[in-house]
């Protein structure tokens, strides 16, 4: 249970830790954005260069944040499955462009093999951006980050401090619920429930085993929760002061140009069907 | 000064028996009180009432001379803080930082003074090195005097723990509560209610309550309630190592009957 660190903060005292978290979520979105734009340049090498370049930025603030790139790979192990089973729809799917190679009277297009390719790279590269963003931002910031951006929202009646304040504690959860899940699968193991063999009928059986103990648990614990907060004066209503703080520095005014400025660039890079490697060919020539 | 006054509460949960029948009683200030009985005796049912965690539903509840109401509830709960038993479920903050700041946020206290309250109050449980770390990377005996840090900066006048050492090991348990004897040294003024199953400590406390099937069953000084032997086996209650010592010692003709403490108890042993 302990491999799964998506979603956990790791301190360490980078630069990107040090950046306001209002600017990381946004700078997050703009990537985000990014990784779906396609450059319709009538071959695929476009998507690819483009997918190089984000990767390659990437991997500089991963690196900058500390985080291992092997973790990284770790949580890809639960993606191969899904990716193979795209790949496995896709082959059936998609029949466009040229082909392949025919297989058994099975056509394998090049469409299919791209799409996919695309839709990994894409998943790899948004599993790599939220890592980046959960494991330099506190979950606190995160959410007091969340909680400044729909502060405007509060005029059409959203609670944005009710909304932040259950992301805050559902995340303060996560790693107390894994622990829980953990002591619950070695309990039922050792009263001889088979989590890892058996028939997909057993797995089911041996799942439910695992899920309805640790929902009666979750809900005790929210319970529990609910009455610490209301006896240590908590009232959703009223108006609290704050411990944390946001504030915004020189460095994030300057990640943020930065940002934007890449945003845009990729923006024209796409709109303008700008080639690389027609200009690359062009160039030589 | 009567700190607390519990006039004939009774209260249900739905559609079962009575959890609490007719219970009444006083609270002086500065004292330690031991609430202890069975699982089930209606001691932690009790806690959220004082809180008013649970909604009254007959009697009343008198914190400071003021009966407590669904409109006074939050001034009442400035004044008492509670502890409760399991230490992850009261951990509200990401970080230690956050968890002591979270009371603090809710009374409103100005960002500048909360750094110097939350440092005063980490050091009081000597947690002031483990400020910026979360909670999985923290003991049991660690979060439950986090969650103590977290109660005391609100600055109550009463503090309930209600079980709060009954999740911890033996190292913690004997840690929390070396800590209720010395915060109850240091102030004086702060009375302080442990629900328990601890029977040495409630031994140690300045009175002890027993509720019994959700009736107040005895109440008074430990020396006079635990004397009182019969009546604590009637409801199969252990009695304290010193009553039964004194108990067995005096049925072999040995007069240790004056003793208080273990210390006493040794001198004259001695004699």
């Amino acid at each position: 249970m302990n491999n799964i660190s998506i979603g956990r903060y790791v301190p360490y005292n980078s630069k990107i830790h040090k950046l306001d978290p209002r600017l990381k979520l946004f700078a997050m979105i703009l990537f985000m954005v990014e990784i779906f734009i396609r450059f319709d340049v009538g071959n695929a090498y476009m998507d690819f260069i483009m997918y190089g370049i984000i990767g390659i930025i990437v991997l500089i603030l991963m690196l900058i944040s500390h985080i291992k790139i092997s973790s990284l790979f770790k949580q890809l192990k639960s993606l191969w499955f899904m990716v193979l089973l795209l790949f496995i729809f896709n082959l059936f799917l998609v029949k466009e462009g040229d082909f392949f190679l025919i297989f058994n009277s099975v056509k394998i297009y090049y469409k299919a093999i791209f799409d996919t390719l695309y839709i990994f790279i894409r998943l790899l590269l948004m599993l790599a951006l939220t890592m980046i963003l959960t494991a330099t931002t506190t979950p606190l910031d995160l959410t007091y980050a969340i909680e400044w951006y729909l502060t405007p929202l509060k005029v059409i009646k959203v609670p944005a401090h009710e909304i932040a304040m259950t992301i805050s504690i559902a995340l303060r959860f996560i790693p107390t619920l894994l622990d829980e899940t953990d002591r619950i699968m070695k309990a039922q193991a050792s009263r001889g429930v088979d989590f890892e063999n058996g028939k997909f009928k057993e797995k089911i059986r041996a799942i439910v085993s695992l899920i309805v103990p640790l929902l009666v648990s979750a809900f005790q614990r929210s319970e529990d929760l609910a009455n610490a907060m209301e006896a240590r004066g908590y009232n959703p209503g009223a108006k609290r002061t704050r411990y944390r703080i946001l504030k915004w520095k020189i460095g994030d005014t300057l990640a943020l140009v930065l940002s934007l400025l890449f945003f845009a660039g990729v923006l024209y890079i796409s709109i303008a069907k700008i080639d690389f490697v027609a200009m690359f060919i062009s160039f030589f020539n | 000064m009567k700190v607390l006054s519990i006039k004939d509460l009774s209260f249900a949960y739905e559609d079962k028996k009575d959890v609490l029948k007719h219970v009444s009683f006083d609270v002086e200030k500065g004292q330690y009180v031991s609430l202890i009985g069975h699982n089930g005796s209606g001691k932690s049912t009790l806690a959220k009432l004082i809180v008013g965690l649970l909604e009254l539903q007959s009697g009343s509840i008198e914190v400071f001379g003021d009966t407590l109401n669904t409109t006074n509830v939050y001034k009442i709960r400035e004044k008492v803080g509670i502890v409760f038993q399991n230490p992850d479920n009261q951990f509200i903050g990401s970080t230690v930082r956050d968890d002591i700041a979270f009371g603090l946020e809710n009374h409103c206290v100005p960002h500048a003074q909360m750094d110097d309250i939350i440092n005063e109050y980490a050091q009081k449980v000597n947690m002031s090195e483990f400020l910026d770390k979360e909670p999985t990377r923290l003991s049991g005996g660690q979060k439950q005097r986090v969650a103590i840090a977290g109660v005391l900066a609100m600055k109550p006048e009463i503090i309930i723990f209600d079980e709060a050492t009954a999740m911890l090991d033996p190292k913690g348990k004997k840690e929390i509560r070396e800590y209720i004897l010395k915060l109850k040294e240091e102030n004086p003024n702060l009375t302080i209610i442990s629900i328990t199953h601890d029977i040495e400590e409630a031994y140690n406390s300045d009175e002890v309550i027993i509720l019994n099937d959700g009736e107040l069953y005895m109440q008074g000084k430990p020396s006079e309630v635990f004397k009182d032997d019969e009546k604590m086996e009637q409801i199969d209650l252990d009695l304290p190592f010193i009553t039964k010592l004194k108990k067995t010692l005096v049925m072999r003709n040995v007069d240790v009957s004056d003793a208080k403490t273990l210390e006493e108890m040794v001198i004259k042993l001695c004699q």
